[in-house]
C-alpha cells in the first residue's frame, strides 16, 4: 500500500493530507521498497522534498525519530539526502524530539561529521543537534564516541 | 563527542543542555557517574550552570558532589552559581498576590539545607564572580532566611563586591519584610560605603516611599549623606506614582519638600519626570517647560532624563529640548550625561549614535557630559556595551574629542572600584593612547585612591610604572610611600 501511495499521492491526497502523509511515510520508511536506481527516495518523493520545505522537514523529523528501525545502509543514504536538502537536514537533525533510538556508533560518527560541514542551516541548528545528543549521552558515554 | 563540542560552541551548549535535562531523571549513582565523566572535559562551567538550574531538586549527595567540584574549579563554581540563582529570582513574590501560608510553603520549598547553604556562601566569599552570579539566591537567603548571621555575612560580602544591584533593589523593595532592626541599620551603613548599592537601594526605596513611613527619617538622613542614594530615591519615588503632574504642580507636597533641600534628590526626581514626559498632555508639557527654564538641580535632572530617554520623545519636543540645552551650558552637560549613561547599545542605534557624536563635536559642554555619562556606573554606560565593535568604536570616537575625554576619564576614575576587570584593561589601553586621558584619569584616581582595595591599588601602581602622564598625575606621597 505504501508504495502505491508513493506513486499516486498527488492524485489522491489534498494539500493538507500531504502533510500527514509526510509524517506517515517517515514513520514507516522501512516498509518502502528501495530500488538501486533511486538516489534514495522514490522520484515523486524526492521531487516533493526538493519543492516543499515543510514536507521535507516533516518527513525527515519522522524518520529521525525512528532511526533504530533502519538498517545502516539506509542511514547512510539519509545523510546523502540531508546534504542535498537543507529543509530535510534541519528536520532530520534538529527538529526531532531526540535521538533516543540512536545507538549505532557508526551512525553517530556520521552525524557528527555531517555537523562539521559548513552548511547554511540557520541559527541554533548545531545547538539543537547537540541537545539531542546530550539527552542520550548517558547511554552512549561508555562507547568510544 | 566532547572533542567536537570543544571546537563548536553552539553544539557544546546544546550538548550540555541536553545532558542536564536528562541528568535530573538519573538515579544518584548515575548522576555521580555522569559528573565524573563530564569532569574530564572543559565544558564544566556550562554543565554547572545547566545542571544547577534545578539544584534544589537534586539529591543531597549530588548537590554535595557538585559543590565539592566547585570548591576546586573556579569556572565550574561560576557556572554553578549562575544555575543555582536561576530558581531564585523572587519577583514572583512581588508580582503574584499570595496568601501568607502559600508564601511560607513556597519559601520552605526553596530553602536549601543549612550545610549546603553554608558551603555556597563560602564559595561566594572566596570569589567575587561567584557572588555576582549568585545574586538571585543570595537575595532570597537575605530576605527569606532572616537569620541575622547570614544576613550580616551577605551584607559584608556586598560591601566588597561590585555586582550588588539585584540585592540592593530587592532589599529596597522589601524593607518591611526585614524584622531585625540591627540588620536594617547595617543596610543603611552599607549604602554609605557602596555607591552602586546605594543608587539601587535608593531607587527601590523611592518606589516604596509611601509604605516606608517608619523608615522615613533614616531614609532622609541617608539621602543627605549619599548622593547616589538621594538621586536614586528621587528617581524611584516618581516611578511609583501615576499622577506625576500632581507632584509637579503641587509644590507643597512632601516630595517637593525633600527636593527643595536635597539637590541630588531633585536631580533624580527630574530624571524620573523626563522618563514619562511623553505621557503628559501638551498643556502639562508647557507647564513643565516653564518650570525647567530655571537653572536648578531639578531642571538639570530633567535634561539628564531627556538624554536617557531621547528616543521616546516626539520630533517637536526633541527639537525644543535640544534648543533649550544649547542655550544653557548646564543643561547641555546634563543632556550629554543622560545620553552617555544610557548610550544606544545595539547595532540598530547607529543613526542615533552618529547624531550624538555630531552634537558632541559642536558643543563642548554636551561632549563633557557625554563622557561623564559613558563613564558612569549606569547599566547602559560604556562598560556595559556588549557589542565589541560598537564599544571599540565608542572608545575611538570618545578619545578623538578632548571634552569627551575629560568627562570620561574623570568619571571612570571616580567609579574605578565599580568597573569590571576586562573593562579596566580597556581603560589602560586608553591611558596608553591618550596623554590627556591619562592625565585626567590620574587626577581623578588620586581622589579615590585611598578608598580602593589593595588589588586595585597594585594594578594602578603597575600602570603608573608604565605610563609617564598617568604617573605624573598620580604621583604624590601615597604612591611614593607604597613603592618604597
Amino acid at each position: 500500500m505504501i508504495n502505491y501511495l508513493v506513486n499516486n499521492f498527488s492524485q489522491i491526497l489534498t494539500k493538507d493530507q500531504i502533510r500527514w502523509f509526510a509524517f506517515f511515510l517517515g514513520e514507516n520508511i522501512h516498509f518502502l521498497e528501495f530500488q538501486s536506481s533511486y538516489p534514495f527516495f522514490p522520484n515523486p518523493i524526492a521531487d516533493l522534498i526538493e519543492k516543499d520545505k515543510s514536507f521535507a522537514m516533516e518527513i525527515a523529523t519522522a524518520i529521525a525519530n525512528n532511526l533504530s528501525s533502519l538498517n545502516p545502509e539506509i542511514s547512510e543514504k539519509l545523510l546523502a539526502a540531508a546534504e542535498k536538502s537543507t529543509a530535510f537536514a534541519i528536520g532530520f537533525f534538529s527538529e526531532s524530539e531526540d535521538f533516543s533510538t540512536l545507538t549505532d556508533e557508526n551512525m553517530i560518527r556520521q552525524i557528527l561529521q555531517f555537523v562539521k560541514k559548513p552548511l547554511e542551516l540557520g541559527s541554533n541548528y548545531r545547538q539543537k543537534i547537540g541537545y539531542s545528543f546530550g539527552k542520550i549521552f548517558d547511554s552512549i558515554k561508555n562507547n568510544s564516541i | 563527542m566532547f572533542n567536537f563540542a570543544e571546537e563548536d560552541r553552539e553544539f557544546e551548549i546544546g550538548l550540555i543542555d541536553g545532558i542536564a535535562v536528562r541528568f535530573e531523571d538519573l538515579d544518584k549513582n548515575q548522576q555521580q557517574s555522569m559528573i565524573d565523566t563530564i569532569k574530564m572535559y572543559k565544558s564544566m562551567d556550562l554543565f554547572g550552570r545547566f545542571v544547577a538550574e534545578k539544584f534544589r531538586d537534586l539529591f543531597k549527595e549530588t548537590q554535595e558532589r557538585l559543590l565539592y567540584i566547585a570548591e576546586r574549579n573556579e569556572e565550574f563554581a561560576v557556572g554553578l552559581a549562575r544555575g543555582i540563582s536561576f530558581q531564585y529570582y523572587i519577583s514572583e513574590f512581588y508580582n503574584t498576590p499570595v496568601k501568607d501560608d502559600v508564601l511560607r510553603k513556597r519559601i520552605s520549598e526553596l530553602c536549601l539545607e543549612p550545610i549546603i547553604q553554608e558551603r555556597i556562601l563560602k564559595l561566594a566569599e572566596r570569589n567575587s564572580r561567584v557572588f555576582a552570579r549568585l545574586s538571585g539566591w543570595i537575595t532570597f537567603c537575605f530576605l527569606y532566611n532572616q537569620k541575622q548571621q547570614i544576613q550580616e555575612l551577605i551584607l559584608n560580602l556586598a560591601e566588597k563586591n561590585k555586582v550588588v544591584r539585584n540585592l540592593a533593589a530587592e532589599i529596597g523593595l522589601s524593607l518591611n519584610l526585614i524584622k531585625n532592626v540591627k540588620v536594617i541599620e547595617k543596610i543603611w551603613q552599607l549604602a554609605e560605603r557602596n555607591r552602586a548599592f546605594a543608587a539601587e537601594l535608593g531607587y527601590a526605596a523611592g518606589r516604596r516611599l509611601d509604605d516606608y513611613k517608619k523608615f522615613k527619617s533614616r531614609i532622609l538622613k541617608l539621602a543627605k549623606k549619599s548622593r547616589d542614594f538621594a538621586m536614586g530615591l528621587g528617581f524611584g519615588c516618581i516611578a511609583s506614582r501615576n499622577a506625576k503632574m500632581a507632584i509637579i504642580k503641587n509644590h507643597k507636597n512632601d516630595i517637593w519638600t525633600i527636593a527643595n533641600t536635597n539637590n541630588e534628590f531633585a536631580y533624580g526626581l527630574g530624571i524620573g519626570i523626563a522618563e514619562n514626559f511623553e505621557l503628559l498632555s501638551n498643556s502639562e508639557k508647557e507647564d513643565l517647560f516653564a518650570i525647567i527654564s530655571r537653572d536648578n538641580p531639578f531642571s538639570k535632572g530633567i535634561f539628564h532624563g531627556f538624554g536617557c530617554y531621547f528616543s521616546s520623545l516626539n520630533i517637536s519636543d526633541a527639537n525644543k529640548i535640544l534648543q533649550l540645552a544649547f542655550e544653557n551650558k548646564d543643561f547641555a552637560k546634563s543632556l550629554g550625561r543622560g545620553f552617555g549613561a544610557r548610550f544606544p547599545q545595539s547595532p540598530k542605534g547607529a543613526d542615533i549614535r552618529e547624531q550624538i557624536w555630531t552634537i558632541a563635536n559642536t558643543n563642548n559642554e554636551f561632549a563633557y557630559g557625554l563622557g561623564e555619562g559613558l563613564g558612569s556606573i549606569s547599566v547602559s554606560s560604556l562598560q556595559y556595551i556588549d557589542y565589541e565593535d560598537i564599544r571599540y568604536d565608542t572608545w575611538s570616537k570618545a578619545l578623538d574629542n578632548d571634552y569627551v575625554v575629560k568627562g570620561l576619564a574623570n568619571s571612570l576614575g571616580q567609579n574605578f572600584q565599580f568597573l569590571g576587570e576586562s573593562f579596566v584593561n580597556e581603560i589602560f589601553l586608553a591611558v596608553q593612547k591618550s596623554p590627556l586621558f591619562a592625565h585626567i584619569f590620574g587626577c581623578s584616581i588620586k581622589d579615590v585612591f585611598q578608598s580602593l582595595d589593595e588589588d586595585s591599588k597594585e594594578t594602578l601602581i603597575g600602570l603608573a610604572n608604565k605610563n609617564a602622564s598617568f604617573r605624573k598625575s598620580l604621583s604624590d606621597s601615597r604612591i611614593d610611600n607604597r613603592q618604597r
